[in-house]
């Protein structure tokens, strides 16, 4: 950003006077397009002086475009067909999101976890009563764990499936308890017992066995099945105890998907509420004391996985 | 402390069973949200085009007739990386990549385990091989356990982005010259019916990135347009490449269509010597310029677009499409019958540029038809008398019209152009083989935007090609078609598409962007 305004600076048809025209005609956020601007602005402020736009003032059109693999940022210089052009180019893997912080309560909804990579599952779990929540995520390499504190999530520990490769084109892949009320990972040809630590300094373990049998999930048409989709996911107030339910839609995963708020025994088209995704919500589970839900969802407009905490908002 | 300690270890031990018992608690209903893909059936796609060529070494590079081709080449063949439509680039027969800081070596991993349809492994050798074939530049290529280095005599900054796209699939080539790929389809029988060829792919169970959700795709060729069109609204087909004519009485039929980013280019070429002279006479390389610039000036590209097309394409003033550059919007476009008429002047030895100029339609369909008038029409307006000749049909190896002999033909030609690397420098570079341009602007030694953009401003001021409009791909869906998530540069994904069971092929499903 500073180069390219020196740059610009550089140009000797730049009047000593400049108005700066700044315009984002690309997916990248406006936060950060209007970061970019202040950078641009600083730098390009110690070499001319910048005014506001009005009539008979030079104008300094920047326009945020983007291709296939960049963002660009063009600068013309005096009128678009005589005129200097500059540009500069920032590829689009610099902006590949990191652990998000947690954005707090939106409404009712508060981004947990976001990465390009899958997320096949997701779960919350407590070791023990009154202890703070660990939130599981199902990856296609690993089962991560991850603790909750001050809305962000911190890495607790990583358990990976070995020499195990994924291979489902359906993210196929879950989180389930068993009868024996431990955590089972299943994935297409491979099952995984997890062991919680038996003492706080203790870590987790898992044991993972390959498998084959019908009724597993494996990548085969004959035996990867259609997953039924469930009736819904029960989900409670906080605010006063009442008992919901969360429906989420039957798209398939090219659109954006929305959650609906239905009282216990209501049905679908009598919904109270709806909460808007940015893509297909892949799984829905509740958290451990149903006052909240995890929410895995597909973000189409920045094709990263996210997940996030779903609850009922009181009076708002 | 001993005593706190102490306390510490009984409240442990107190614990334990609460760990273990966590495991069991709370675990409510669950829910899978959007509708999971399914496994099975048949997908029914309808080409306009009478054959396939799924060799990529024999594709004329930007030719539209070969597009089909390359769309169902990606369902049997696999790239080392590809990219997606957030501008990532991913692994996929290489695992992981790396480059001097020249960028003239080049190292990829190969992914191990990956199985060729045929049940044999993918071996360094067999991508080497494939790349040799393909890749301009005379790269030497060295297969070694697990990796494979090229090494250019140039720098190649913009590698991934070209092995991301356009021919550059891995194959092995058997000794009867066919082909076999790692890609999730394999090839099946073909059969001759009234209706067409159909060309059918199989499900490739040993595929590494995982089984296609259709157990099978059959591609019927030589479809014609309009019935394309009915086919779609009887459920006879799923997937039709919808000719750009057709694709507004599709909307309005209620069916359901997507469109690409614009990847055709129609462009006129001026060639041999300038326009309005005489065949064979010799001018100066100025007044080509100039002839060029006044047929540039006459043109009303946005009346082409918006009216005569009716905003199924966008006015164009660059070679590269602005999804493609990211800087087309700079180019102006400046419709200035005027000063067309004076440049046009100046030029010509004749009174008033009088002069009869030739263009020849080169590209194929009632589209170039259409658009060559308008483009007389504009000629002529600025005082540049010009003459439609539509030119004899002749097929190539690949289905699609001959290559054109651009240095045999004196005056200007309608040429049609398929947009298919993702690299800028690249697909400049192709533009100038494949259309024999003769240029002698230098091609940028780096891949930097504004070097491009200097680049291609320079291409477009020897006015040998003058961009008209660019046209996205349009392809008809049936309703039961589900996850057609095709890239925005229409590369499609057969393999995630998926076949709802429950849906009506038949029943109209709207318009999908």
């Amino acid at each position: 950003m500073r180069t390219l305004a020196q740059r610009v600076a550089e140009t000797r048809e730049l009047p000593d006077k400049i108005a700066v025209e700044w315009n984002n005609v690309s997916s990248l956020p406006e936060v950060q397009s209007l970061l970019f601007r202040e950078v641009f602005l600083q730098e390009l402020g110690t070499r001319r002086t910048v005014v506001p736009a009005n009539a008979g003032t030079p104008l300094l059109r920047i326009s945020l475009r983007e291709n296939p693999t960049d963002f660009l940022l063009v600068a013309q210089i005096g009128e678009a067909s005589g005129g200097q052009v500059r540009m500069t180019s920032l590829s689009k893997s610099l902006f590949l999101p990191t652990m998000a912080r947690g954005t707090g309560f939106r409404l009712v909804k508060q981004l947990l976890w976001q990465q390009p990579q899958a997320i096949l599952d997701a779960r919350e779990l407590t070791e023990a009563p009154g202890s703070p929540a660990n939130i599981l995520l199902l990856k296609t390499d690993a089962l991560a764990i991850y603790r909750e504190s001050d809305e962000r999530l911190t890495t607790v520990q990583e358990l990976g499936f070995g020499n195990y490769r994924y291979i489902s084109r359906g993210l196929r892949g879950e989180l389930q308890k068993n009868q024996d009320g431990g955590l089972v990972v299943t994935l297409p040809n491979l099952t995984c017992l997890l062991h919680g630590p038996a003492a706080p300094s203790d870590r987790w373990t898992m044991t993972c066995s390959p498998h084959g049998g019908a009724g597993q999930l494996t990548n085969s048409s004959s035996s990867d099945g259609d997953t039924k989709p469930d009736a819904a996911v029960a989900i409670t107030s906080s605010c006063d105890g009442t008992a919901w339910k969360l429906l989420a839609g039957e798209s398939d995963w090219t659109r954006p998907d929305r959650l609906l708020l239905v009282g216990a025994q209501m049905k679908k088209d009598e919904a109270v509420a709806s909460l808007e995704f940015a893509g297909p919500v892949l799984r829905v589970a509740s958290a451990q004391d149903a006052k909240a839900a995890l929410v895995v969802v597909f973000d189409l407009s920045s094709g990263n996985y996210e997940v996030y905490r779903v609850a009922i908002a009181c009076g708002q | 402390m001993n005593k706190r300690r102490a306390m510490g270890r009984t409240l442990t031990k107190l614990a334990l069973p609460f760990f273990i018992a966590a495991l069991t608690l709370g675990f409510a209903e669950r829910l899978f949200a959007a509708t999971q893909p399914t496994y099975g059936g048949t997908l029914l796609v309808e080409f306009r085009s009478p054959t396939l060529m799924l060799d990529p070494a024999k594709w004329k590079t930007g030719s539209p007739e070969s597009s089909d081709s390359m769309q169902i080449a990606a369902a049997i063949f696999d790239r080392l990386v590809t990219l997606n439509r957030y501008g990532r680039l991913q692994p996929a027969l290489a695992t992981d990549w790396s480059h001097d800081e020249q960028y003239r070596r080049w190292q990829f991993s190969v992914r191990p385990g990956v199985l060729l349809s045929d049940g044999s492994p993918l071996t360094s050798g067999d991508i080497a091989d494939a790349l040799r074939e393909l890749l301009p530049g005379k790269p030497t290529i060295t297969p070694a356990p697990a990796r494979v280095v090229l090494q250019f005599p140039t720098a190649v900054p913009d590698l991934l982005e070209q092995l991301a796209s356009s021919r550059y699939f891995i194959f092995r080539r058997n000794a009867n010259a066919t082909l076999t790929g790692t890609g999730p389809f394999v090839v099946g029988k073909s059969s001759t019916t009234a209706s067409g060829t159909t060309f059918k792919l199989l499900a490739n169970e040993r595929c590494w990135a995982g089984r296609p959700f259709v157990d099978e795709i059959d591609v019927l060729l030589g479809v014609p347009a309009l019935r394309q069109l009915f086919d779609l609204q009887l459920g006879k087909t799923d997937v039709a490449d919808l000719s750009p004519e057709l694709a507004h009485r599709a909307v309005r039929d209620n069916l359901r269509v997507w469109s690409s980013a614009p990847v055709y280019l129609y462009a006129l070429q001026i060639t041999g010597s300038a326009p309005g002279a005489k065949a064979g006479t010799d001018r100066p390389a100025t007044a080509k310029l100039n002839s060029g610039e006044a047929l540039s000036r006459a043109l009303d590209r946005a009346t082409m677009a918006n009216v005569l097309l009716q905003k199924q394409a966008e006015p164009a003033a660059s070679f590269l499409p602005q999804w493609l550059s990211g800087y087309a919007f700079v180019f102006g476009m400046e419709n200035d019958v005027d000063r067309a008429r004076e440049t046009n002047v100046r030029s010509s030895s004749a009174p008033s540029g009088a002069q009869l100029l030739r263009l020849r339609v080169d590209a194929g369909g009632d589209l170039a038809k259409l658009i060559a008038e308008r483009v007389a029409i504009n000629a002529r307006q600025a005082g540049i008398p010009m003459q439609i000749q539509a030119r004899a049909a002749v097929r190539d190896d690949a289905g699609g019209a001959a290559p054109a002999k651009p240095l045999e033909w004196e005056g200007v030609r309608l040429v049609a152009w398929r947009y298919s690397s993702l690299s800028r420098r690249a697909e400049l570079s192709n533009m100038i083989s494949g259309l024999q341009l003769q240029t002698e602007t230098a091609e940028p030694a780096a891949e930097s935007a504004e070097q491009t953009y200097e680049y291609e401003r320079a291409l477009l001021s020897e006015y040998q090609l003058i961009p008209l409009v660019v046209l996205p791909q349009y392809v008809g869906l049936s309703a039961r078609v589900r996850d057609w998530l095709p890239e925005r540069w229409d590369a499609w994904h057969l393999a995630d598409v998926w076949l709802d069971g429950k849906k009506n092929s038949a029943a109209p499903a709207g318009v999908q962007p």
